[in-house]
């Protein structure tokens, strides 16, 4: 080899080995003995298998056989042979034939890709951490949208969210030409429960009875704490007063009676008024009036008892 | 007649010979079992390879795909491209790899990935190029594949537009591990290459 082109491999910022067909070792340049710590006088002359072990795996001697043979090129990455010079180092390798009339050599070039793995794994990290960060956004999002729209107490619908509802709901029954039903719940003598027995117990009877009502609708009802004591129930697509009868009476039976709560008895009873378009009112606003005098007139009987 | 479609099996029994030795070399190197499955070869003028090769590109890749190609010439002349469904790739290469990546942490492709991707190109083109070559003994030459990725992909890009051309489509399938990986090869050569394969061949016959 001439020393010009001697001077350029040594240059060359890539593994550089020539070998003979028998493999022997030819040509070792420095970038080679940097990156194996295996210096040309040490090399030269010895069959690659022995220099670079990983070399000796069957299909690294084909891809040779093949490239003596017929000129072939192959390439192996350094994602599929990690342990190619070692376990630190990853390179690529590209088997190339060298050939000048009748004699052939095999030029072999290690291109170093360490600093590829090392900031793609790094990458790796960032999108990982990213896609942690953005999933704990996503649940804050949920939690600020339950704050948003849901009773923080009982966990029913607030009267923002019971807007949306009602004006989507009362749309739906306009142009479908349907029945929207809409309950009015008041807990009876609420405030005698709060004085009896303190807020805190107060607070539980009331989440109960939201559990209550949630237990007592069909799926696409829904209920929303209106304020203090007061529930709202929509009835979209409600077809009959039997369909209303049939929820009030689940209604009935589970909050009208003695409950038990922090060990203590306590009666509850619920006065309901229920109004519905289009027999009752036009919009939201007419619809919540009716029942909220029916609920009335239905509590100045509970207390004349 | 009869003799132009033996020919035509010899040739497709040559592509699977080479498809199998690449199975083979492919599974040794991953020290995992891939059955490469080459169920048709088809041999079509330019338009009907056009045709055959969009309405793939549509059906089974439709958006990107990943392709590792490689012209060669000598006494053949013509371009082989391996083409995969781009979405397909990170499963894949993570399963020649050993590696588990979360699927919602998806990153594009890595210089790594076009690396692993060039090396499974390398041996599966050498192996159906080199296999024919040999067989027929018509010296090849080529260089390493290049690979890329391309958005929208239509035939035009696989095939050359010149009337002499002609097209071998190949569909292949790699199962690695039960996981199955449907892609293309399209080798688009001369016409006069062609007939020099098939006249070797009609000689054996």
């Amino acid at each position: 080899m001439d020393s010009i082109m001697q001077s350029v491999l040594s240059y060359i910022n890539e593994g550089i080995v020539i070998l003979n067909t028998d493999r022997t070792i030819t040509y070792w340049n420095p970038f080679m003995e940097k990156i194996t710590g295996k210096k040309q006088d040490q090399v030269m002359g010895r069959n690659i298998n022995e220099v670079i072990p990983h070399l000796s795996y069957r299909f690294f001697d084909r891809a040779v056989e093949r490239l003596i043979a017929d000129g072939t090129p192959a390439f192996f990455s350094a994602a599929m042979h990690r342990q190619m010079i070692d376990s630190e180092q990853k390179v690529n390798l590209k088997m190339n034939r060298l050939k000048e009339g009748s004699n052939i050599a095999i030029l072999l070039e290690f291109i170093d890709v360490t600093n590829q793995f090392l900031r793609i794994d790094q990458l790796r990290d960032a999108v990982r951490q990213l896609s942690s960060l953005n999933n704990e956004l996503k649940q804050k999002e949920k939690v600020i949208e339950k704050l948003a729209y849901y009773d923080q107490l009982t966990g029913v619908a607030n009267r923002a969210l019971f807007e949306r509802y009602a004006e989507k709901y009362i749309k739906h029954a306009k142009a479908s030409d349907q029945m929207l039903g809409l309950m009015f719940v008041d807990v009876n003598e609420f405030k005698s429960i709060n004085d009896t027995y303190g807020h805190n117990t107060g607070d539980k009877v009331m989440t109960r009875v939201a559990s209550m009502l949630t237990e007592s609708i069909r799926k696409e009802d829904i209920v929303c704490r209106y304020g203090g004591d007061e529930f709202l129930v929509l009835l979209p697509d409600i077809g009959s007063y039997e369909n209303y009868w049939a929820i009030r009476k689940r209604l009935k039976e589970l909050a009208d009676g003695r409950i038990i709560q922090d060990g203590l008895e306590i009666v509850l009873s619920l006065s309901i008024g229920v109004s519905f378009f289009p027999d009752d009112g036009e919009t939201i606003e007419e619809l919540v009036q009716k029942a909220d005098q029916f609920m009335y007139a239905n509590k100045n009987t509970y207390r004349s008892r | 007649m009869s003799a132009n479609l033996n020919k035509e099996d010899v040739l497709k029994e040559l592509f699977n010979i080479g498809v199998g030795q690449a199975a083979s070399t492919l599974s040794e190197i991953i020290d995992k079992k891939i059955v490469l499955k080459v169920p048709d070869v088809k041999i079509l003028n330019l338009q009907e390879g056009k045709k055959e090769l969009d309405a793939f590109l549509q059906n089974v890749a439709a958006g990107a795909v990943m392709v590792s190609s490689i012209s060669f010439d000598r006494q053949l002349q013509g371009r082989i491209s391996l083409v995969f469904p781009a979405e397909k790739m990170h499963r894949f290469i993570d399963l020649c790899l050993h590696e588990e990546h979360d699927t919602d942490a998806v990153m594009d492709f890595t210089d790594i990935d076009f690396d692993t991707i060039k090396e499974i190109g390398n041996i599966l083109m050498n192996a159906i190029i080199g296999e024919l070559s040999n067989n027929i003994h018509i010296p090849v030459e080529y260089t390493l594949p290049e690979v890329g990725i391309l958005d929208n992909a239509r035939a035009e890009a696989f095939v050359n537009e010149e009337a002499y051309h002609l097209v071998v489509l190949m569909y292949i399938s790699f199962d690695i591990e039960g996981t199955e990986i449907e892609g293309a090869i399209v080798i688009n050569m001369t016409l006069k290459s062609l007939d020099d394969v098939m006249d070797t061949i009609e000689n054996w016959l």
